[in-house]
């Protein structure tokens, strides 16, 4: 009989009758193949569906611009496009501006939306922007001539009324034409009004400038050619950018956000590893005595091995359609937690669908039948190596040798070792991934120690503890193997789950405190944004001058802001009155110097504040160089001093007004800070200024609320994180329960000639709850241990390094202390209930069992 | 005629194109704009720069081209501007009062091809633009301006180019009363028209891959420009405009309504060689179609031949395209499908008179030419 007959025909007369014939051991296989692709899935699935459409939102906007003109300081002058028109080769020059701004029907808010100007009338229009291919001729011109009259999503064609409020007062907008729900529409999940330039211009009073001119050339002209022609003008303020180049930047803004997530997800990706890879060899240990009834009807050894791999690809192909079905149900909401964050980080993300590719599914569908079968191949050939008698004995010899197990111990502390150099700062600027790298060896080094410590468990504790304690450590030693992944793969996920609650709780601390501190004024009106530290539009003159007429103000600030690229990357830069930052002692500065010599360096010096995501992204100190683009050419400042601010991961510099206005010329603040008299009744002032200001859409807080926002902003940020944090919690929870059933099924033989011999029920429901309460309590204590040193690389790597984030380490013992006690009864009821329904069982009935 | 009431093809032709396209704009804005009903007084050359207080106006350049071997050449080129609003707004530099649309075409009698090109722009950073003092229309780098007594044309695209220095043989033409062409019913349903209609001279062309040739050429110009529109029972029109070999000139135009039928605005105007003009009415002659042209590429069918009669003056003409095949397609600008091109006159009989320029609009709305039977 040719192999693959006698492979198929046992797998179908054997393997398929044994395994419906065992329902519960074949579907908690399954369910842990099927959980493990499934997370891992989910997370793929909604962090590049959320990444692809924030790369590619704006990207579509100049889809078949092969070449851009931006400025550096966030904006270019628009007269350069004379000199860019009459370069030989460029076909057109099409303007556009772009800002984030709250849309409203009049009663209910409809969220940011990206509100974009362009020349409405280019004859690259359609090329530049297919969509408006569909609409009326007639319709585009009224986009010229009337005000607020904007394309807006097709979505949206019904609605009675829109209103924006770019300047705080409200503009209705007059819908022209909709646009078609795919491209740029679908790209920023309907949330997109188009205007003309010009009106654009005048909504938010701007007049002069223009974010960036996307480039058409002729046909048979060279970008590259292009780009040097341009260059040779010598026009101030302008760089040139190609999509691709943008694309980069786009990503290298966001790799921190990238490299976390993909750290967060290896992790939970691990710890869905090792469930299935738990599920997969018990089931293939529990098969066993199946297995010597074939070798003694005379199936081959290697043929056996076959057929297992066979049967366990089978059952992880399976499990992996299963887990892709969970992976993007869970995706649904994964992608809404991956938006938020990117949205409150970066740019406001709208991303409603859930991409599936081949390319994302395919590695996540060939997950579960690799990790079935790498799982089952010592398995098998341990299995199909036993002699006959110990097959049918149904108890494989599943403890390495010591010596197998003293060169893992050192493996794993070799690796412990290793860590160390990986996460080194000089590596890390390098090569951003060994943080990735160093983790893995953690968690690969922490679990190669557990063998050894269930050993030594068993040496010490044996002695000292009841029978069933000790029939039950004697049995975890025997089963060495099988037990050890079990402990590793609860440890990770615990570890996993301990390490990001503590790295989250160890940043929110740091967060309140910050906060406390840069928000000592004590009224903040500012202007709509997409958060509270990325305001997008601007406050008209007249609440300035309503504010100096308010009794009870003894000070004031005003913020302008804009974002500029120094270095590649986008840095804010807030214009502000140093005498009030450092005279009410605003900013959390890095270095011990009193503040008075720091006010000193800033008025006689031209000083400038750098946040310390900025310091440690461009490398700058105190004393350091720094020259910020401005519209018509770059100004060079002198680092004063690094404080620390967790507002952006980008950076954030802070420069007196008068050299912001000189760089980027006058324009209205986004912000104003009121400092009360003593006395002043808070309260009073508030409704005063939400009265006078009630038609507009300012936000008006007092710092209470605004330091209670940034804490909310603070958790969706971390929303992401949260959830896998209880991916984490959950895969611990299933791998306990797998675990501890799994050990029972595989005893129950054992158990009923126990009972045959005499053996009372409540010392096998001992025996049972004491083996479970061990494995429990050792997976606690090595995923506490993982949960520390995650922590540490989490908070002294990956933040401080990915983010640019000095964050203090809080150890929140309740949390581990929880986390232990919890650990340990779960596996004791995971024990304890089964074990009880052994435990009754008939022992003939449960002889009769195998 | 008693009333020298004359008609102008374009104000009709292109206001309606126009219209077609920016209607709703026009109908928002028009009440702002100043009406055409004789209150504005003409004055040379000025007004042959823009009127922006004024909703529409043209310039419009069609002529013949010569080589040094007698090779025959067509061309259009025309500037239209479209009023936004009266004032430019302020705010922003790109604030539009006007946008300008341009289209460019040239026939080669020889190859029997047809070549056109457009344009539009909001004339941001002088990127189009019309002066007020005189003659001076530009979108990007097609252009038309006098200078002292002579009319510089230039226009390239596509490796196609044109330039060319005219002076009129012949006095500028006023049409309608001292200007003003009323045509229509309602108070400002008019416009102030002008053109001229022999202008000669000599200049370049150059045709995508072929080498530069001098040519000399016999241009019409009309410019005109109103804030009203065509009445939505107008589908169409067919217009002439015949350079005639004794050194007249005929312009007749055939408005159709929707049952293609002439209207009792078509008109005409008999130019003199002397330069006194004559208005024709719609009863002082007949537009024979003679075959028709089915365009491969838009479907639409026009027709191609024709006979014109102004039994008043004895006048008959055989007028057929040097090239069937002369269709614009507007897409990127007006987005208005038509057929503008060259053509020879002869007589009935069949002596060569003269050279025409021909255009035909509305036909894409699904209207058969009707053929005269023979």
């Amino acid at each position: 009989m040719k192999l693959s007959t006698l492979l198929s025909t046992l797998l179908r007369n054997v393997s398929v009758k044994q395994l419906l014939h065992e329902p519960l051991r074949t579907a908690l296989t399954l369910v842990g193949i099927a959980l493990g692709v499934g997370i891992f899935t989910s997370i793929q699935l909604a962090t590049e569906s959320a990444f692809e459409s924030f790369t590619n939102s704006t990207a579509l906007l100049t889809a078949n611009a092969p070449l851009s003109v931006v400025g550096a300081s966030g904006s270019v002058k628009e007269e350069v496009i004379a000199p860019l028109r009459s370069i030989p080769g460029v076909r057109a020059v099409l303007p556009q501006s772009s800002r984030f701004l709250e849309v409203t029907n009049g009663t209910a808010p409809l969220g940011f939306f990206q509100i974009v100007g362009i020349d409405i009338f280019s004859p690259a229009l359609r090329e530049y922007l297919p969509e408006t291919d569909a609409l009326p001729r007639a319709e585009f011109v009224k986009l010229l001539g009337r005000t607020s009259a904007a394309l807006v999503p097709d979505q949206l064609k019904d609605e009675q009324n829109l209103f924006i409020a770019p300047q705080g007062t409200k503009e209705e907008v007059e819908i022209i034409g909709t646009l078609p729900n795919d491209g740029v529409s679908q790209a920023f999940g309907g949330k997109i009004l188009i205007f003309d330039i010009s009106q654009f211009q005048r909504l938010f009073n701007d007049a002069g400038r223009v974010d960036r001119y996307d480039l058409l050339l002729e046909e048979g002209s060279s970008p590259d050619a292009i780009t040097s022609e341009i260059l040779k003008r010598s026009i101030p303020g302008i760089t040139v950018s190609t999509p691709g180049g943008e694309r980069a930047q786009s990503e290298r803004v966001t790799a921190a956000f990238r490299m976390n997530l993909r750290f967060l997800g290896s992790i939970a990706l691990f710890a869905a590893a090792l469930l299935v890879y738990n599920t997969v060899s018990f089931s293939v240990l529990l098969r066993r005595r199946d297995f010597g009834i074939l070798l003694a009807l005379g199936l081959k050894q290697s043929d056996l091995a076959k057929l297992i791999l066979l049967e366990m690809f089978l059952l992880g192909v399976i499990g992996s359609a299963v887990g892709l079905v969970l992976g993007w149900i869970f995706s649904q909401s994964s992608l809404t937690l991956v938006s938020q964050s990117l949205s409150t980080l970066y740019l406001p993300v709208q991303v409603s669908k859930v991409a599936l590719t081949f390319e994302i599914l395919l590695p996540c569908f060939l997950l579960g039948p690799l990790v079935a079968v790498s799982a089952s191949i010592i398995p098998a050939i341990e299995t199909a190596s036993l002699p006959l008698r110990e097959q049918l004995s149904a108890k494989g010899a599943s403890s390495p040798s010591g010596r197998v197990i003293r060169s893992l111990s050192l493996a794993g502390v070799a690796l412990l070792l290793l860590a160390l150099p990986l996460s080194h700062p000089l590596l890390l600027e390098q090569h951003i991934s060994l943080g990735f790298l160093s983790s893995t060896a953690v968690v690969l080094g922490v679990i190669l120690l557990i063998p050894e410590a269930l050993l030594i468990a068993q040496r010490l504790l044996a002695a000292q503890l009841s029978l069933s304690f000790q029939l039950a450590l004697d049995h975890i030693a025997m089963t060495l193997r099988r037990n050890s992944i079990s402990v590793s793969a609860m440890a990770v996920s615990l570890g996993m789950f301990l390490g990001v609650t503590t790295m989250i709780a160890s940043f929110r601390g740091s967060v309140t405190g910050w906060i406390t501190h840069v928000t000592k004024a004590d009224i903040f009106i500012s202007s709509q944004g997409v958060n509270v530290s990325e305001p997008s539009a601007t406050l008209p003159p007249m609440v300035l001058s309503f504010v100096q007429s308010l009794p009870g103000v003894s000070d004031y600030d005003l913020l302008v802001s804009r974002k500029v690229t120094i270095d590649g990357r986008p840095v804010r830069v807030n214009g502000v009155r140093f005498e009030t930052i450092i005279g009410y002692d605003r900013l959390p500065i890095k270095s011990d110097r009193p503040l008075a010599e720091l006010h000193r360096d800033l008025q006689s010096k031209d000083c400038i504040l750098v946040s310390e995501a900025f310091s440690t992204r461009s490398k700058v100190e105190r004393g350091s160089q720094v020259t910020i683009p401005g519209l018509t050419g770059g100004r060079t400042f002198q680092v004063c001093d690094v404080y620390y601010d967790y507002a952006s991961d980008q950076g954030v510099v802070f420069i007196p007004h008068e050299r912001f206005y000189e760089l980027f010329g006058r324009s209205d603040p986004q912000g104003v800070s009121l400092y009360l008299n003593d006395g002043a009744e808070r309260s009073g002032i508030l409704e005063l200024l939400r009265e006078e200001f009630s038609n507009t859409s300012f936000q008006i807080r007092d710092n209470v609320s605004i330091r209670n926002e940034v804490l909310a902003v603070f958790d969706d940020t971390f929303r992401v994180t949260r959830s896998l944090q209880w991916i984490a919690l959950l895969v611990s929870g299933l791998v306990v329960l797998n675990t501890i059933s799994m050990l029972i099924l595989d005893r129950t033989r054992e158990f009923g000639v126990l009972r045959a011999i005499g053996a009372k029920s409540s010392q096998i429901r001992n025996m049972i709850a004491a083996e479970a309460i061990t494995i429990g309590a050792v997976s606690a204590l090595f995923g506490t241990v993982l949960g520390l040193l995650l922590e540490l690389l989490l908070v002294f790597v990956i933040n401080k390094h990915f983010f640019g984030w000095s964050v203090r380490m809080t150890l929140p013992l309740e949390l581990f202390v929880t986390t232990i006690i919890g650990t340990v009864s779960l596996s004791w009821l995971a024990g304890v209930l089964p074990g009880a329904f052994f435990a009754k069982r008939q022992e003939a009935t449960v002889l009769r069992y195998e | 005629m008693n009333s020298p009431v004359r008609y102008l093809h374009l104000f009709f032709g292109f206001l309606f194109l126009l219209s077609s396209v920016l209607s709703p704009t026009l109908s928002v804005s028009e009440p702002s704009f100043r009406k055409a009903v004789g209150d504005y007084t003409l004055s040379y050359p000025r007004d042959h720069g823009a009127h922006p207080e004024y909703a529409t106006e043209w310039w419009y350049f069609t002529g013949h081209l010569k080589d040094d071997s007698s090779n025959t050449l067509g061309f259009q080129l025309t500037f239209f501007r479209v009023g936004i609003q009266p004032e430019r707004p302020t705010g922003s530099a790109w604030g539009v009062d006007s946008v300008y649309l341009a289209h460019f075409a040239i026939t080669d009698d020889r190859t029997k091809s047809f070549r056109h090109f457009e344009d539009q722009s909001r004339g941001a950073f002088g990127e189009a633009g019309a002066s007020q003092e005189g003659l001076s229309v530009w979108l990007k780098d097609w252009r038309a301006e006098m200078i002292g007594g002579e009319i510089i044309l230039k226009a390239k695209s596509g490796g196609n180019s044109l330039s060319l220095v005219l002076k009129s043989s012949k006095p500028l033409t006023l049409h309608g009363q001292s200007g003003l062409s009323i045509k229509g019913e309602r108070n400002g349903d008019a416009s102030y028209y002008s053109s001229f209609t022999r202008l000669t001279g000599k200049g370049e062309i150059q045709l995508a891959g072929e080498s530069i040739r001098a040519v000399s050429a016999s241009v019409w110009m009309d410019q005109e420009f109103t804030s009203s529109s065509l009445s939505r029972e107008t589908l169409g029109w067919d217009w002439f405009a015949l350079q005639l070999s004794d050194g007249s000139e005929l312009m007749l135009y055939q408005l159709r309504d929707t049952a293609g039928k002439p209207t009792k605005f078509s008109a005409g105007t008999l130019i003199h060689p002397t330069g006194e003009t004559t208005h024709l009415s719609s009863s002082d002659f007949t537009i024979s179609t003679l075959s028709s042209w089915t365009s491969p590429r838009s479907g639409v069918s026009y027709p191609s031949k024709w006979q014109l009669q102004v039994p008043q003056y004895k006048l008959g003409f055989t007028v057929t395209p040097t090239v069937q095949d002369q269709e614009l397609i507007t897409d990127s600008s007006t987005g208005v499908t038509y057929w503008e091109g060259r053509a020879e006159v002869s007589s009935v009989e069949g002596s060569p008179l003269g050279d025409a320029y021909v255009e035909l609009v509305g036909y894409q709305r699904g209207e058969t030419p009707t053929v005269a039977k023979k």
